[in-house]
């Protein structure tokens, strides 16, 4: 299996407090990686770290080493980097301009310029995320305007205007309702023949349903990876048992 | 419970204390200076033995707009520049402090000083001589804290997981400012730009020196002297009964423009942006 990321021992501070305690873990190439764990352990600041996010906030910092490919992150531009692992947050932020502007916004900042080419970068990754049949009639009308699980889907599909090679996604359906939750959890699934992805969730019925491989996350420690049915069959560690079975988080 | 309704009606008596002051302010000086407003006063220079006992006030509107106008433009762009620096590009909390602290010194610093300086730095030292630029100078270091405070405000209020979303597409901060930010806060910026100009246009400390006069056409250029409304009206109420008319008039002008422009300041903030 060939692994398309690796991080080791990576921890990550907020000022003085830290958020991360030497976390080691590795993600396989074109296959969906869930990261589990209870509110505040550091789920979401690992994947900050992962795209060098962090390190653009005030008085926040990361140690350790995260591997691209075989490429140290910290030998990438911080920008080339994140063109390279995309991104999309817990509620949807479309940006307030229509959905067509939504598409070529990044691609106009990378230098394509010809409406031809902007054309087809927005209709090719619109309909990557099921969006296209939805709001082909609409590409002028505000972003704003669409429902919760379009513009969540719209801004997977931002994401993808740059092509990234991995997408990562922060509890992408934690703001939306059940239908729209599926909806973007089988397009997840069509996605990983051409991206890698990997998914904070606080769903654990769908890191089960989706994920290939899911890592357990306590108090910024990494306490368990592998496989899915692994995990979620036949936990090792005590932590991984007790969060599974409800006991907390 | 006493005490509950003691405060409340502390409240209350506050409240319709100042608000009593101010309508009563209002009322005098419209209800004094109304009867001396005509389209003459409007659009003719000042006359008489005692200058401004008869004529208009047009000069003064016009380069009070000059001195204005360029104030806001001098300090606009350091003021929106400053936020932008603190909100998006300084990564320590001890720099932005500092800064902050300067800012804070600039806003404590008596116009009269500010006029002084424009007037041994601009006028003397760097001999431009009496003008609009000069004693505008002076009145955008007046004003650039207040735009600048306002335009953080506004900048800070921006949802961050918009900002991180243009990050994460691989946008740099220059263009995720130039492109979502500052469009985003627009009206801000105008109404913060208008208010900024409304306060650089009741000041008169820092015209003294440097480029407001007694008497002028319409500027032309900013490098001559102009008049301007608060020290016209200085100068009306200075010479004392017989042209002490006029003065009520000129305040009246004075509080229109500024409170019209507040209105619309207000009015233009309001608006429900992007739709």
């Amino acid at each position: 299996m060939e692994m398309i990321l690796r991080l080791e021992k990576v921890s990550a501070y907020y000022g003085k407090k830290s958020a991360l305690k030497e976390v080691s873990m590795s993600v396989p190439k074109k296959q969906i990686t869930a990261i589990i764990g209870p509110s505040g352990c550091g789920k979401s600041t690992l994947l900050r770290c992962i795209n060098s996010l962090l390190s653009e906030e005030k008085d926040a910092s990361y140690t350790g080493d995260i591997f691209l490919g075989e490429k140290n992150t910290r030998d990438i531009e911080g920008d080339e980097l994140r063109r390279r692992i995309g991104m999309v947050f817990q509620t949807p932020s479309p940006f307030p301009f229509s959905v067509y502007k939504n598409m070529t916004y990044a691609p106009k900042y990378n230098g394509v310029h010809s409406k031809k080419e902007l054309d087809r970068i927005a209709v090719e990754k619109l309909k990557m995320t099921g969006l296209f049949d939805e709001v082909s009639a609409e590409l002028d009308k505000s972003a704003l305007k669409l429902s919760g699980g379009q513009q969540q889907r719209l801004c997977i599909a931002r994401a993808l205007t740059v092509d990234p090679e991995i997408l990562m996604l922060d509890e992408p359906c934690s703001a939306l309702d059940i239908k729209s939750s599926a909806i973007i959890e089988k397009m997840l699934a069509e996605l990983k023949k051409t991206y890698t992805i990997i998914i904070v969730t606080h769903n654990l019925a769908q890191a089960k349903r989706i994920a290939d491989r899911t890592v357990f996350m306590y108090d910024g420690h990494v306490i368990e990876e592998g496989p899915t049915d692994e995990i979620f069959g036949n936990p090792k560690k005590e932590e991984t048992k007790d969060f599974l079975s409800g006991v907390f988080g | 419970m006493l005490k509950a309704r003691l405060t409340k009606m502390w409240a209350y008596a506050g409240m319709g204390l100042v608000l009593g002051i101010v309508i009563f302010i209002f009322i005098y000086i419209f209800a004094k200076g109304a009867g001396s407003i005509d389209l003459e006063f409007l659009l003719e220079s000042p006359r008489g033995a005692v200058l401004g006992m008869e004529g208009g006030i047009f000069p003064a509107i016009m380069g009070s707009l000059a001195f204005t106008l360029t104030a806001v433009v001098l300090g606009g762009i350091p003021a929106v520049a400053t936020a932008v620096y603190i909100v998006f590009i300084c990564k320590r909390s001890s720099f932005e402090n500092i800064i902050r602290g300067v800012l804070q010194c600039i806003a404590g610093i008596p116009s009269i000083v500010l006029g002084l300086f424009a007037y041994s730095f601009l006028v003397r030292d760097l001999a431009i001589g009496r003008c609009i630029l000069a004693s505008s100078a002076a009145l955008a270091v007046m004003i650039m804290p207040f735009i600048e405070a306002r335009v953080e405000k506004s900048l800070r209020e921006i949802p961050q997981q918009m900002l991180s979303s243009s990050y994460a597409l691989g946008c740099s901060r220059g263009y995720t400012v130039f492109h979502i930010a500052l469009p985003y806060v627009r009206q801000e910026i105008i109404s913060a730009l208008i208010l900024g100009g409304c306060f650089a246009m009741g000041a008169t400390p820092p015209l003294i020196f440097t480029g407001g006069v007694a008497f002028s056409g319409v500027p032309q250029t900013l490098l001559e002297p102009a008049m301007a409304l608060p020290l016209h009206l200085y100068l009306l109420v200075a010479q004392g009964t017989p042209s002490l008319g006029a003065a009520y008039g000129t305040a009246f002008v004075m509080m229109a423009v500024i409170l019209i422009s507040n209105a619309l300041a207000t009015f233009y903030g309001r608006r429900r942006r992007w739709k």
